[in-house]
């Protein structure tokens, strides 16, 4: 996925298709072509919203993100970065919107109602609930690099182009983030 | 246990846990939605082009002082003398500006009026509410907004929204608002802003139609699915 290529897709559902970068615009004008290249992305836009999202709004956070995606495609610039990269990035927004707005009506009933499917009946159900409490309460740069890494399941050079940032901050920052959950953990092992 | 594969392990489980992806918007969504538009770079041409298309219900009147007591005096006089009242309008409809911005002078920056404040004294923001729209089942915040605040995701260029750029989507950039439902308040309101370091301030105007079974026609900005639009209506600049 580097520069001068137009690379969609990431992850094990994802393919990769590849042009040049100045037949990315052209082809994204298509409407049948900009669904296609949406389809092909889904599942890690839906790993994405679940993640980031207010419980029970991902659904509306993707069609919000992939209509401004629609509405702005003449702004993606192949050279800047993949499409899944620029489209995760609009959808972060999006998400932070929603939760800014859910909060600002009362109504967030927090993250954690969102991991529900963690099942406290196992062991390692309890163990993750418990990394999920961790994760919850770190700064917000830390989080989002967890999530998206070891969660979304994404290569940390993305992770890096998706906040801007080097791959070298990335790999510092999930450093740090471990160091402070690992810190945590042992803290509440001893208590 | 070693924490990365921990992390590495609970990120699978979870991924294995989630049921099948969400579906995209279908073309006819897509087909529906607002055809690109050619923005500006800048807030300022932004805010422009929100002069030429105002929206929806209210007007926002804009009053500076320098001290609270220098307000409301400020603020009766004004009403004595509505010529010399410094307002924005949010007309009821596109292209129906409710002010002439040309009386108002060089007082002005990108066609919105600009009020002085002081450091550490309440600048009081006067809120009208338009009393001849009570059709418009609207709600609105207005925000005083810490100085280079964007609009948020959706309703301006997302190239804006670099790494660490202020947008009003962070609530943390709010630095004073107030919330009305213009269906049951038709009175005037006032919102005190206290600045704590000079910059300067816009005053944002966020409408939210979510409860309308037709939303209005928005034409200031980009109004979301839910029906928001968000406008600057003016400055507050604190030297």
């Amino acid at each position: 996925m580097g520069n001068g290529q137009w690379a969609m897709g990431c992850g094990a559902s994802g393919g990769v298709m590849s042009s040049t970068a100045q037949d990315a615009p052209k082809r994204l004008s298509s409407m049948e072509a900009f669904s296609a290249e949406l389809d092909r992305i889904m599942p890690v836009l839906t790993r994405v919203a679940r993640r980031f999202a207010p419980l029970g709004d991902a659904d509306d956070v993707i069609q919000e993100a992939c209509l401004a995606a629609w509405r702005y495609r003449h702004r993606f610039d192949p050279e800047q970065g993949s499409f899944q990269t620029w489209i995760v990035k609009i959808l972060l927004n999006e998400s932070y919107k929603t939760v800014g707005r859910r909060r600002r009506n009362g109504l967030l009933l927090g993250r954690l109602a969102d991991r529900s499917h963690l099942s406290t009946e196992t062991p390692s159900g309890s163990s993750d609930r418990q990394l999920e409490t961790l994760i919850a309460g770190l700064p917000r740069r830390q989080r989002e690099v967890i999530e998206l890494y070891y969660f979304v399941d994404l290569p940390v050079q993305q992770v890096a182009d998706l906040l801007g940032v080097s791959s070298g901050t990335v790999k510092s920052t999930l450093a740090g983030a471990r160091r402070r959950i690992q810190f945590r953990l042992a803290g509440e092992e001893t208590n | 246990m070693d924490i990365d594969r921990r992390l590495h392990e609970a990120g699978q489980r979870w991924r294995e846990s989630q049921g099948p992806a969400l579906q995209p918007p279908s073309p006819a969504s897509l087909r529906q939605a607002a055809p690109p538009r050619l923005w500006r770079k800048g807030l300022a041409a932004m805010a422009a082009a929100a002069a030429v298309a105002a929206i929806i219900f209210g007007f926002v009147t804009l009053h500076g002082a320098t001290t609270a007591s220098e307000a409301i005096r400020n603020l009766r006089a004004r009403q004595a003398n509505p010529t010399d009242a410094r307002h924005v309008g949010l007309g009821p409809g596109c292209g129906i500006p409710a002010v002439d911005m040309a009386a108002l002078g060089s007082d002005l920056r990108a066609g919105k009026p600009v009020i002085p404040g002081v450091v550490g004294q309440p600048t009081i923001v006067h809120v009208n509410i338009d009393p001849d729209r009570p059709q418009l089942k609207t709600t609105a915040t207005v925000i005083v907004a810490a100085p280079g605040t964007l609009p948020g995701h959706g309703f301006s260029n997302p190239s804006q929204h670099a790494p660490g750029s202020l947008t009003l989507d962070d609530s943390g950039n709010w630095k004073a608002s107030l919330d009305i439902a213009a269906q049951t308040q038709k009175s005037t309101q006032n919102l005190t802003f206290v600045p704590k370091v000079p910059g300067l301030y816009p005053v944002y105007v966020i409408e939210h139609a979510t409860s309308t079974a037709t939303p209005p026609t928005f034409c200031g900005g980009i109004p979301d699915k839910g029906g928001d639009a968000q406008n600057v209506v003016g400055w507050i600049q604190v030297p």
